[in-house]
Formats: structure tokens, C-alpha cells, sequence
């Protein structure tokens, strides 16, 4: 080292964040929020009736959510994996129409399902006409139960393990495959010794999935008066109107899902299988034609029809049957839907892009890591959020309530209601992830250095932002938006919570008529939330495929 | 005044990993086009990353004509330290067309003004008449040339080029680097080239910087580096070379292999040799004091004959050399041979290896 240098070249420099950094730092500490707020809890007092909650109902929350996933994940692996092998390694005659079709459930949430197949079930449905004599109680009785709700969970929610798999089976090394078939082995013990080992990583993210969506469900568990975690919850904040318990409650979940998330990464570190980049060299599918094609056929059949055909049928004849006889009833919670999920799909993707666009400018793994938080909240239910958001508060007024009460003898009971800021909040939090994957591959994919090049072209990195990034992203903002949208129409829990009083959305609408036996009427609703639920799966079936090109300017 | 300075230039990206650059020192002579030459890993991205505001150093200085732009007091962001550069993939706007890319950098100027310069730039890659067609309907080396342009065009004091050939084949390389000489040359413009292409460097560059793990290793011209490189490493990016531990004797070098005349006068008492496989000649017989080896594979190159040959001692462990001979001397494989390196070429390191 040269001695002659000025001392301060040999010193570190200061680390100075910029405004985009400092700017995504506080959108993910507001993400981390909620979250922070409900863990704290666990090291508080959390008072007598979370002490009721322990004695009476606690082991029963327990042992149902346990029942319901295990249930879940087994019932969806057989249908997602038996169907996406089927779809990927076999010729078929309407291969290519279930290859989307199996998709289609993604449409339909589990509790909007659950409404429909009430509808089929119900007291003066044909099938109860025809089984009466069999059973002693309704059928509806006997589908209203753990099993029912595994069975519907498991059609509704396997479309996230099968696409997962269908892809990973596809992207499997066709020369993998091609030494074990000259190796001497039959596509079954392919499939077992080969394919099913290599796509487990894949497999195993794909039920994290389902595990997450099943925990955040409220709607389908209420109605069938299943007590899971989330019921408990409800349970806890409105009928027992404790807050303490609820929030104790949501963090026991939180830790759940925080294990959950744990394992799976655990898991997908463990091996590193590399998988074919080059898509065209996949397995030629075998043949399988007239009695042979029964299997496949079968296995994709199925799913589709319990999934999407059977409910989704029932729901169109409920829509078809109530043409004209629409009340001006229905316009509100639509309304109120429209504005909701367009303001929330437009805060997320800006959102987003600031904290996508920092972790472009800035390739550290630090602010890779940072982003990849402001994006947990999907895998935290939607129930939890809302807690974490509106606990906080709840206890401000208490004490507010108190002390005025105490000191003065005024009540002043809760003065601040929930508004419409908690919501977007609340929604902003968990489906934060939905705008930032797209948009983080498509920076990836479109834009590599060229907002680099146009910064040494001397733009800011705003400019470089507008002139360069966002007409390049048009497509994946959109995209992102669509699949924010349509998330908002379908969710029912952070609603249920978080919405003002005399707000109603259309998913909130459907539940309070279902709940109060007019099913007809909220399956004619949830109509509406499964149509605009089809377009997002026709973009996730092109994203996933990986066919969805951007179309810049020729 | 130097169009660049760098002063005790540190980066490390990873606590855990080892620098990307490590107090590196380098100064450009105005005008020139400098060559940065490394392996993947070796810094050299990194180092015009750096340059360019792309990533911020650790520690040390960067000063671009006279200016300091990254410091410990200051962190100058890429759009204002007037540097132009080149990416390896070219980085073209594809939703511009070839003007507006061109005129991209020239947003101080009025709209006449950012015309005739890109008229002027146009004119100067022979692609005037590629003016309106996006970059996706241009093939490699126009795109190749439309980036050099557009980094042009707003006359930068230093002009960055990152691997600006690895995307092009081998015949448009030729082409291509000749192009970029000219073109460069014309604008008179302080230049750093990043390769890993050794012959890159030698066909376009004025100097060579060759960088390893992140520490400069040799900065010269290059018919100098090639004489007098400072270590192996910098030998062998001009092609193979054999190496030997040797000691210094009156009238030459002692190998355990056998003994090699020399008349060197400066060359420390214990020494690595390394001779260049075009610099041994090979003959049947010779005094018995000398270099002896076993010709072993032997393989026609068309001009010459690449012949491998085991040099074996009582208690060293053998060594296989390589020898470039004339393609018409015959030498049989199995056969015991002489070797005569040419003594004005011999490579002298310090040290042992």
C-alpha cells in the first residue's frame, strides 16, 4: 500500500440511502406493521377470555385445522398430480381443452362453491328427492361437515398444485427421461422413480399454496360451521368482542404459517434440481387412444366437473333464473366492489413498481431480501391482516374509553370505525405479492440495462422510470393490475373486517345471504365474481406457460 | 488532463465473498483506448460498473476529467459524470427507433441541433439510412454500431465498452473491432475496453490492463507486456507457456530437467522460466549438459506441428512441455529429443512456483 495517499481513500464509505430506498423501506415497514403488532402480542397478558378460549375451544380449532389441511393437501395432490402427468405425458383425445380447463376452479373461491353445491344438495333439490329414502337426514346435513369442506377445498383449490406440477413435469430433462426409458423402465416406474422425485420441490411449493388459501378462508368454513383457526378468530373478535384473543389467536396462525413458509423453503434448498431451459425438448407425449384414453380422460375429467362444471352450472342456472328480477339492491355492493378493487389495483401496482423499480436501481442482496418481505403478506390470511391492522386501534379507543369514563364520566364508546383507508391498507398488505412477481420479471426480462443505459444517457432514475421501464412494462402492468382486481372482488375475510359498516361488497353481500339461508340470491352475486375471476386465469395460464410475450412498438 | 483516475479502488458485494476489486490503481493517457483484460470473476466488470456510477466502491477514489465522482464524500449518480457506455447486449431502446435512440443522450440540445448531430453520427456508421427502423429488425453488428453512436453522441470525456464483441461471430468481430478503432480514433475519445479476449485487446488498444481476483496485475503496451510480462498469469493470456524453477548459473540456468544457456545478467539468483512453445527449438542431438525430453502426441496445425514432450529428472517429478515445430520436421513419437529455447526470448519470473 502507498503511504503517500491521503488517509481517507483507505476509510469505508458512509452508506447514504437515496429517496427510492427510503421510500421502499417505509412501504415495507407499513407491510411489516400488522404483522409486528400481532406477534408482539404473544408477549403480553392476554387476558380472561383468551384464558376461555384455552379451556373450552382452543384443542378443537387445533385438531379441525389440522383435519381440514391434512384432508385438503392429500385429496388436492391426488387430483393436481394425477391429472398434470396425464396432461404432460399423455396424447389424448381433449388433451388440449383440459390442459386450461383444469384451471378453471381458480375461478370459483371455495366459498362460492360451497354456495352452489348447497344449491345442488339442498332441501328441495333433486338429488334430495332421490337419495330421502336412503338417509335418514337431509344430504345437505351430511355435506355440511369437515368432509364437505375438504372435498370443496380440495376441487376448488388443487389448480394451484396442478399448474405448479403440470410445469415441472414439462420442464423435466427430456434426455432424463429418455435414459430411464432405455434404461428399461415403464412409464409408471418412470413416473414414480423419476419424474415424481424430481418435480417434488415443485410439488411441495404447490401445497404451501393450498395450505395458506385454506387457512385464509372464512366464508366456506363459517357457512359450513367448521371451527378452524380462522373461525375462532371471528369468533373471538365479535362474539366475545376480545380483542386481546383474537390477536393472541392470530398469532398462534401467523406462527403456523411462518413454519409452514419455513419448511417450504427449507425444502427447495435442499436439492437443486436444474431443470431444461429449453422448453421445446419436452417428452413426446405417448398415445393414448380409445380404451386406453379412459384413464387420462378420467383423471382430468373429474376435477373439472367437481371443480368448475358442476357448481358453475348451478350458479348460471340461479344467474339465468333471476334475469330481470335484479334489485337496485345488488348496484351498491357492485359499486362499492368496482371502486374498491380499481383504487386497490392502481395503489398496489404503484406501489409495487417503487419497491421493484429500488431493487433494479439497486442490486444488493439486502434490498432483494427487503422486497422479497414486502411481499409476505399473501401467505398470511387475510383474517390476521385485518386484526393486526384494527386491533391497534380498538385498544387506543378501550383505553380512550376508559379513561374518559374513569375521569370525567363521559363515554366515549368507539369513536373511530373502521374506514376505508384500513381496507385498502389491509388489501395493499396481502396482495401486495400479486403486482410485484409479474412486475419483478418483467423488469427482469424487458428492461435488464436499459434504464442503466438510460441513466449514463444522463436521466434521472425517475425519467429513466417514465421514458424507458414504464413503456416497455405496459403489458405486465396490466396484467398486474387485472390479477390484483380480481383478488379484491373475490375476498371475503380482510372485507368482512375491515369494511365500514353499511359498505357492502359483493363477496360480503353473497356471505350475509347465504348465511341467511337466500341462497339463490347469493349465488346470483357470486355469478358475477366468478366471471370476472376467469379473466385473471387466462392470463395466469399464459404467464405460467411462459408464452405471454411483451408487445413492444415494431 | 486525464480523462480518468482511480485511487486505491475497493468493492466487495458480499461480506462473505472475496473482494470484486481490491486497492486498484490505474490512470488513462488522453486519448487512448484502453483494454481491460481478466476472466469472468476477474473484477473487470465490476471495475467499469464502478466507473460508470452503475454500482458504488467501498473505499477509494474515482476522478473523471479532473472531477471526482466517487469518493468518500461523494457519490456521483451515472447521469452526471458524462462517461458513455457500451453494454455487452448493446441495451437498445426497443420501442425508439434508431434516431431517437441516437438522439436519446442529447436532451440539452434544441431538436435541430440533436438532428445534425445524430445526421452526423448516423454518417459517420454508414447507417444513415437505418435512421427510422427499430433495433429489433438490425442485426448484431448494427446494433453493435447504433450503440456506439448513441454512447457518442453526447461527446462523453471517457466512453465505456463492455465486451462489446462476445455477442458477435467470428468474422463480424474482425469487422466490427476495426470499426470501433476507427470510429473511436476519429472522436479522438479516452476509451476503456473490457474483454476476455486477449486478442480484443491486441488488435484495438493502445494499453493492456490484465486483472485477476481484483488486483491489477500489469498495465502496458502490447508488444511490452508480451516481452516482459510481470508473471505467469499475464504470460499465459498471450498463449501456453512452459514453466520451469530455476537457478542461476555464470552461462545460463540449471533446471532439474537440464540446463539452459543464457546470457542474462539481471535475473535473481533463484527464478521461474517460462519459454513460449514457439521460442524451443527442437534438435536431434546436442551437448549432454542441456534440456532432454521424450517427443510424445504430436498434432498437425497445418503451419506447424504441436508436439508434446516429458521432461523427466532423477528426483523431480516429470513435466509434459508443448512445442510448436515446423510442419515439415519430422519428429517420431517415442523418440529421445534435445531442446534448444531461444535464449532471447526466455521469460524470467521471480521465484519459485
Amino acid at each position: 500500500m502507498s503511504k503517500t495517499l491521503p488517509i481517507k481513500y483507505g476509510r469505508r464509505y458512509k452508506w447514504r440511502p437515496d429517496s427510492w430506498q427510503i421510500l421502499s423501506f417505509s412501504i415495507v415497514f407499513l407491510v411489516l406493521l400488522p404483522l409486528i403488532s400481532i406477534l408482539s402480542n404473544l408477549f403480553g397478558p392476554a387476558g380472561d377470555a383468551w384464558q376461555h378460549i384455552v379451556d373450552t375451544n382452543l384443542l378443537h380449532y387445533i385438531r379441525t385445522s389440522a383435519l381440514l389441511i391434512l384432508g385438503t393437501t392429500l385429496l388436492s395432490a391426488l387430483i393436481a398430480v394425477s391429472s398434470a402427468w396425464a396432461i404432460a405425458f399423455y396424447d389424448f383425445p381433449g388433451r388440449r381443452f383440459f390442459e386450461w380447463a383444469l384451471i378453471l376452479p381458480l375461478a370459483l373461491p371455495a366459498y362460492i362453491s360451497a354456495y352452489a353445491y348447497i344449491g345442488i344438495l339442498d332441501y328441495d333439490s333433486l338429488v334430495q328427492q332421490l337419495l330421502a329414502p336412503l338417509l335418514p337426514l337431509p344430504i345437505r346435513e351430511y355435506f355440511m361437515s369437515l368432509s364437505g369442506a375438504i372435498f370443496i377445498f380440495a376441487f376448488a383449490l388443487y389448480p394451484y398444485l396442478y399448474l405448479i406440477t403440470r410445469i415441472a413435469f414439462q420442464r423435466q430433462s427430456r434426455t432424463i427421461l429418455e435414459s430411464a426409458r432405455l434404461l428399461g423402465h415403464s412409464s409408471r416406474s418412470i413416473f414414480w422413480k423419476v419424474a415424481l422425485p424430481l418435480s417434488r420441490p415443485a410439488i411441495a411449493a404447490g401445497l404451501a399454496l393450498i395450505f395458506m388459501e385454506t387457512m385464509n378462508d372464512y366464508g366456506l368454513v363459517k357457512y359450513f360451521g367448521v371451527y378452524t383457526f380462522t373461525t375462532g378468530i371471528f369468533e373471538a373478535w365479535y362474539e366475545l368482542d376480545a380483542s386481546a384473543a383474537a390477536t393472541r389467536l392470530s398469532a398462534l396462525l401467523m406462527l403456523l404459517t411462518f413454519g409452514m413458509i419455513g419448511l417450504e423453503l427449507w425444502q427447495r434448498r435442499q436439492k437443486g434440481y436444474a431443470s431444461s431451459s429449453n422448453m421445446d425438448l419436452t417428452l413426446s407425449r405417448v398415445k393414448k387412444r380409445g380404451s386406453k384414453a379412459i384413464f387420462p380422460l378420467v383423471v382430468c375429467f373429474l376435477p373439472f366437473f367437481f371443480g368448475f362444471l358442476l357448481p358453475g352450472t348451478q350458479l348460471a342456472s340461479w344467474s339465468i333464473g333471476s334475469i330481470g328480477k335484479l334489485e337496485s339492491e345488488f348496484l351498491t355492493p357492485f359499486l362499492n366492489s368496482m371502486m374498491l378493487a380499481s383504487t386497490t389495483a392502481i395503489i398496489i401496482v404503484a406501489v409495487a413498481l417503487v419497491v421493484v423499480y429500488t431493487t433494479h436501481l439497486h442490486r444488493s442482496t439486502e434490498m432483494k431480501l427487503l422486497s422479497k418481505i414486502s411481499t409476505l403478506g399473501y401467505s398470511i390470511p387475510g383474517a390476521i391482516i385485518a386484526i393486526g391492522i384494527i386491533a391497534p386501534f380498538v385498544y387506543f379507543q378501550r383505553t380512550v374509553h376508559e379513561f374518559m369514563t374513569g375521569v370525567f364520566g363521559i363515554s366515549t364508546g368507539l369513536f373511530l370505525s373502521s374506514t376505508i383507508g384500513f381496507l385498502l391498507i389491509g388489501y395493499t398488505i396481502r396482495f401486495l405479492a400479486l403486482a410485484f412477481n409479474p412486475l419483478e420479471s418483467g423488469f427482469e426480462r424487458n428492461c435488464r440495462n436499459l434504464d442503466e443505459a438510460a441513466r449514463i444517457l444522463g436521466r434521472t432514475p425517475l425519467q429513466a422510470l417514465r421514458e424507458v421501464d414504464l413503456p416497455l412494462l405496459r403489458g405486465t402492468i396490466f396484467t398486474a393490475a387485472i390479477l390484483v382486481f380480481v383478488d379484491v372482488l373475490k375476498d371475503l375475510p380482510l372485507t368482512l373486517l375491515l369494511a365500514p359498516p353499511n359498505f357492502p361488497t359483493l363477496a360480503t353481500e353473497a356471505h350475509y345471504l347465504a348465511e341467511n339461508e337466500v341462497i339463490a340470491q347469493a349465488g346470483t352475486i357470486a355469478s358475477a365474481i366468478v366471471l370476472a375471476g376467469m379473466i385473471p386465469v387466462y392470463i395466469l395460464n399464459r404467464l405460467m406457460t411462459g408464452d405471454l410475450t411483451e408487445n413492444t412498438e415494431q | 488532463m486525464c480523462a480518468l483516475v482511480i485511487r486505491k479502488l475497493t468493492k466487495q458485494y458480499n461480506a462473505r465473498e472475496n473482494p470484486a476489486l481490491i486497492d486498484l490503481n490505474l490512470s488513462t493517457e488522453p486519448g487512448e483506448l484502453l483494454a481491460l483484460v481478466g476472466a469472468s470473476g476477474s473484477g473487470k466488470s465490476t471495475l467499469l460498473r464502478l466507473i460508470a456510477g452503475l454500482e458504488q466502491a467501498d473505499k477509494g477514489s474515482i476522478t473523471i476529467s479532473g472531477k471526482e465522482v466517487s469518493g468518500p464524500s461523494q457519490h456521483l449518480p451515472p447521469e452526471k459524470r458524462g462517461v458513455g457506455m457500451v453494454f455487452q447486449d448493446f441495451a437498445l431502446f426497443p420501442h425508439l427507433t434508431v434516431r431517437q435512440n441516437i438522439q436519446f443522450g442529447l436532451s440539452g440540445m434544441s431538436v435541430a441541433e440533436q438532428q445534425s448531430r445524430a445526421d452526423e453520427l448516423l454518417e459517420m456508421i454508414h447507417m444513415t439510412s437505418f435512421a427510422e427502423r427499430y433495433p429489433n429488425s438490425l442485426s448484431g453488428g448494427e446494433q453493435q454500431r447504433i450503440a456506439l453512436a448513441r454512447s457518442l453522441a453526447p461527446s462523453p470525456a471517457l466512453l465505456l465498452l463492455d465486451e462489446p464483441f462476445s455477442n458477435l461471430d467470428e468474422s463480424l468481430k474482425k469487422e466490427l473491432r476495426r470499426d470501433v478503432q476507427r470510429i473511436v480514433a476519429r472522436t479522438a475519445t479516452t476509451t476503456i475496453l473490457v474483454t476476455h479476449d486477449i486478442n480484443d485487446a491486441l488488435t484495438i488498444a493502445d494499453r493492456i490492463a490484465i486483472l485477476r481476483n481484483g488486483q491489477l496485475q500489469q498495465l502496458d503496451r502490447p508488444e511490452k507486456m508480451y516481452q516482459q510480462p510481470v508473471n505467469p498469469y499475464v504470460a499465459s493470456f498471450f498463449g501456453e507457456i512452459n514453466l520451469v524453477a530455476a537457478e542461476k548459473r555464470p552461462k545460463g540456468f540449471q533446471t532439474p530437467y537440464g540446463f539452459i544457456t543464457a546470457e542474462t545478467t539481471n535475473a535473481p539468483e533463484n527464478c521461474l522460466l517460462g519459454i513460449r512453445p514457439s521460442a524451443i527449438k527442437i534438435v536431434a542431438n546436442s551437448q549432454d549438459k542441456g534440456l532432454r525430453g521424450q517427443a510424445g502426441r504430436r498434432t498437425f496445425m497445418g503451419d506447424i506441428h504441436v508436439i508434446e514432450i516429458q521432461l523427466t529428472a532423477a528426483d523431480h517429478p516429470s513435466v509434459n512441455w508443448i512445442a510448436y515445430v515446423p510442419a515439415q520436421q519430422v519428429i517420431e513419437t517415442g523418440t529421445s529429443i534435445a531442446l534448444q529455447p531461444d535464449p532471447d526470448l526466455l521469460l524470467i519470473f521471480p521465484g519459485t512456483p
